[in-house]
């Protein structure tokens, strides 16, 4: 994706209006929702990647879990500080991923969508039935909190939520810049040609199940990362924080957003937070409505909410007699 | 050795409702090249219909089968017409995912209409046979007999009738099938039929030896797939061998290790899948 001359500010002003937020924003609860949203977005990044690949991954949140029991073991049983053991909490997920790999990524899209399935549930049952290491259902608590000094004052990461707000909008940026950057790059094209046609790049000499492999490391690493954050940030980690359905919400998000653009996963993931806010009291009727949705978003809405606006202009040139613009979803945005 | 006898007709039972399951999931998976999440739902469906004609109305249990049988066909009929159809050309990934949802709409659609509770159903044949120490409950006859009858049905079917052929001509190649003057579209539904009777009958044989409760099906479809997977897509011997061998894995795990039979399954799965990623009877 390339940005026009104009273009770049739009996203600037954003990004200053964010950082800006908790200075006129102070209800402790709106924090935590952004908190959460923001970590929602560099899970939902990671799956948009594997998804150009062809694959779903809906494990992503049992890599989150990982990141955020790595960093909590290295914590509390290893004493280290929680920045040595941020990065460590991104490497470990992204080894088991490449370790899963192995085997998962040589199968079709589908298949792997069911290997991620079991591996979710495969996961969880070993945090709960390993005592020694996870702790079993009880888990961590409370899970030590960083500890960073900027010009000499102390950052209050005890009792405020701010500087989890900063720390995770960092981490967003982050990653959603390293996915815009490899989406314009020669990387993001190689990635998008696999999904599209494997044999085809095979050919052509490059290893289609190298650049799957990277694909899915780099998205579950930043998912470790994401789950360091969430460790000292939640004070807790036990298993029940993790499951399937915070899958399912991830990858709904993506595909709601628009499959064909990373912008299209933010989108998405923020259009999710605002329905799970809406269904927040109806917890035993959200599959039905996510299911509902996950149908209709397939049948009628192929191209998401980032890909709405052309499809209706088309609709209406239709109606009108002109001729439709060529829809390249690449294009969209 | 007389743990050992009882878990071995566990496991046969078992393996017979493995091998029903999962013929139907390979054919229609290996046919219409899509994973269809929802298909444990079918037998949840079967599972309920049981429940209520057994149970709640008092219906003789014969009855049972042919009305799961038509009812979970009309589901997959719906299935077709209004996902697999519309969304044949684009790949294998969005169908899947629409299925997924469906299945979600149907699981809980069952949690709020009939509630969490697991249900049971009085199998049609009770008591128990004493063979010194050995225990062995005669509810599972039904499903033995049953398993064994369905089974042969099925490959008589597909390996002597007409339709057998036309099924395996689309296995092959749809649009050579096409060229040759088939109907696509009714055979299509013919697979769906006998696929959707498979796992009725599934559904209401378990029922009797098992609870019925609204995600019945969801935990059956992760071993259903693994047999697909292990036993190579869309071939019905290979399901049968999968199927076999999950049964196998799964009662002696389940009898000896307890909770950990789980992971060993899914060990079993990746073991397979590293040596022979094909699957066990699967052509590349």
């Amino acid at each position: 994706m390339k940005f026009s001359k104009w273009q770049w500010i739009i996203p600037l002003v954003i990004v200053v209006f964010l950082f800006a937020l908790p200075t006129f924003m102070h209800s402790t609860r709106y924090i935590s929702l952004f908190n959460q949203l923001y970590l929602n977005i560099v899970l939902a990044m990671g799956v948009y990647s594997v998804w150009t690949v062809g694959y779903i991954n809906a494990a992503q949140p049992v890599f989150y879990g990982l990141g955020a029991y790595t960093a909590a073991i290295l914590m509390i049983k290893a004493g280290w500080s929680f920045w040595l053991a941020l990065p460590i909490a991104g490497i470990v997920p992204a080894v088991i991923a490449l370790l899963f790999g192995f085997v998962g990524l040589k199968l079709k899209g589908a298949y792997f969508l069911f290997l991620t399935i079991a591996l979710c549930d495969l996961i969880i049952w070993i945090f709960i039935s390993w005592k020694g290491l996870f702790n079993g259902q009880i888990g961590f608590y409370p899970i030590p909190q960083p500890v960073l000094h900027i010009f000499g004052y102390k950052v209050n990461f005890e009792s405020s939520l701010t500087p989890y707000y900063f720390l995770t909008l960092i981490l967003a940026i982050i990653t959603c810049l390293v996915y815009f950057k490899i989406n314009g790059s020669r990387l993001g094209r190689v990635w998008d040609s696999v999904g599209k046609n494997e044999d085809l790049l095979a050919n052509t000499g490059i290893s289609v199940f190298t650049q799957k492999q990277i694909s899915l490391s780099l998205s579950c690493f930043f998912a470790g990362l994401a789950g360091a954050i969430y460790a000292p940030y939640m004070k807790v980690v036990s298993p029940s924080g993790f499951s399937l359905w915070q899958g399912i919400w991830i990858v709904l998000g993506v595909l709601v957003g628009g499959i064909f653009s990373p912008i299209g996963a933010i989108i998405g993931t923020v259009f999710m937070s605002i329905l799970y806010l809406l269904l927040q009291h109806y917890s035993q009727a959200q599959p039905l409505i996510l299911g509902l949705i996950l149908v209709l978003v397939l049948l009628f809405m192929p191209t998401g909410l980032v890909g709405l606006p052309v499809r209706i202009r088309n609709k209406i040139k239709d109606i009108t007699g002109n001729k439709a613009v060529q829809t390249d979803e690449k294009k969209v945005i | 050795m007389a743990l050992i006898i009882q878990t071995l007709v566990n496991a046969i039972s078992l393996s017979l409702i493995y091998i029903l399951f999962s013929s139907g999931l390979t054919l229609i998976m290996g046919i219409f090249d899509v994973c269809n999440f929802a298909y444990g739902d079918f037998l949840m469906v079967a599972g309920f219909v049981t429940y209520f004609m057994v149970t709640k109305w008092g219906l003789p249990y014969i009855l049972a089968p042919f009305a799961a049988m038509l009812l979970v066909s009309i589901l997959g009929i719906v299935f077709e017409k209004g996902i697999y159809y519309p969304m044949r050309k684009r790949g294998g990934l969005e169908p899947a995912l629409a299925t997924f949802g469906a299945s979600s709409l149907l699981e809980t659609g069952a949690l709020l209409l009939f509630g969490g509770m697991p249900k049971g159903v009085r199998p049609l044949i009770t008591g128990n046979i004493h063979l010194g120490t050995t225990f062995l409950s005669l509810s599972r006859i039904p499903v033995i007999v049953g398993g064994l009858l369905l089974m042969f049905l099925l490959f008589m079917f597909v390996q002597r009738t007409r339709f057998g052929l036309a099924i395996r001509a689309l296995q092959q190649d749809q649009e050579a099938a096409s060229l040759q003057g088939m109907n696509i579209s009714n055979t299509r539904i013919i697979v769906w039929v006998i696929a959707c009777c498979l796992t009725a009958a599934a559904g209401v044989l378990l029922a009797p030896i098992a609870y019925v409760d609204p995600f019945m099906g969801s935990g059956l479809l992760l071993k259903g797939f693994a047999v697909v997977i292990m036993g190579g897509l869309g071939s019905i011997p290979g399901a049968m061998i999968g199927g076999v061998a999950l049964g196998l894995v799964d009662s002696f795990g389940m009898t000896y290790l307890g909770t950990a039979s789980y992971m060993f399954a899914f060990g079993f799965i990746m073991v397979v899948l590293i040596l022979r990623p094909q699957g066990i009877l699967g052509k590349r």
